[in-house]
């Protein structure tokens, strides 16, 4: 078994251990908030908001730098990163739209507005899926994997105007943790919510990882193949 | 039921307040609940299904690695 496997175990196993304590500490120890926060409901925001800063933006951070990275050196990993790490930016941001929406028919009473956060968050994801939709069906050549580095890089832009979109333009979205917002009152959310971002975090870690191996590996046999066809050998 | 409808989305440039711990829990227990219980759902579903495409996928790459690897050792070992 290689050093790494050891690793991936090791990390996979500690975030299993992590979520299950999350789960217990959300439904058992932290109280229920006020009914204008959706009340019980707004335990979804100890796996919505780490899924945005450990998950989503996370992802798109490794993609902004892979993408940057493979522009510079165009190199075969720094490919598989960027693309690996835009597959979990998707994932993770459905996470983060379902799981808003959800808690928005409970708090607001609707399940979308064109609210300023909301919107930029929802343009963001759809970089992401552009850069995966045209990474699954063009061509894996090298002017395709630049232009979805271009894709990666520019969609990191959006992540700051998400973030400042509600001190900037206002909105309906809550402003709980930043500045201006009143916090978390319990010293219970407060744990569960560090908690929350560690378990999404080695997560999205765990998820990067995997997607980056399964590039890799894909690139490789794609060269293997093309080899064993050179010296005579049919597909099957 | 409270804020359950659109016109209950608060006004522009009005910061919503912070999460503050009740006494004695939140009423309206059903409808909280089963929105709790759908968000968790949905999010694990995600998480499920994005892990299983890895998984399958990558399962799918070792198989076809390994398919290579016993044809190339059925290659004649001979210099090009």
């Amino acid at each position: 078994m290689r050093a790494s496997d050891w690793v991936f175990d090791l990390l996979l196993a500690l975030t299993g251990l992590i979520f299950a304590y999350l789960i217990a500490q959300i439904f058992f120890v932290v109280p229920d908030a006020q009914l204008s926060a959706g009340g019980i409901a707004q335990k979804i925001f100890y796996f919505h908001f780490p899924s945005i800063f450990c998950g989503f933006f996370l992802s798109i951070f490794v993609c902004f730098a892979a993408s940057a990275g493979y522009l510079a050196s165009s190199t075969e990993w720094t490919n598989s990163l960027a693309r690996g790490s835009a597959d979990c930016a998707v994932a993770f941001g459905a996470v983060m739209l379902v799981s808003g929406m959800i808690w928005a028919k409970r708090a607001w009473g609707i399940w979308w507005t064109w609210d300023p956060q909301l919107t930029t968050a929802l343009l963001t994801v759809l970089i992401y899926l552009t850069v995966v939709i045209l990474r699954t069906f063009s061509e894996d050549g090298a002017a395709e994997r630049r232009f979805a580095a271009v894709l990666g890089v520019l969609g990191a832009v959006n992540v700051p105007i998400i973030r400042y979109s509600v001190q900037k333009w206002g909105g309906n979205h809550p402003v709980v943790l930043r500045k201006g917002g009143a916090g978390l009152s319990d010293p219970a959310m407060v744990e569960a919510l560090r908690i929350g971002f560690v378990a999404m975090a080695l997560l999205c870690i765990l998820f990067i990882w995997l997607r980056t191996e399964r590039y890799v590996l894909r690139s490789r046999l794609v060269r293997v193949d093309e080899e064993a066809l050179s010296r005579g050998l049919d597909e099957s | 039921m409270q804020s359950s409808a659109p016109s209950s989305v608060k006004s522009h440039n009005a910061l919503p307040e912070g999460f503050v711990k009740v006494e004695g829990g939140a009423t309206e227990q059903v409808s909280e609940t089963t929105s709790l219980l759908l968000a968790y759902t949905a999010i694990w579903l995600i998480l499920m299904a994005f892990t299983l495409a890895t998984w399958r996928s990558l399962r799918s790459l070792r198989a076809h690695a390994a398919r290579i690897d016993r044809a190339v050792g059925q290659l004649p070992r001979t210099p090009q």
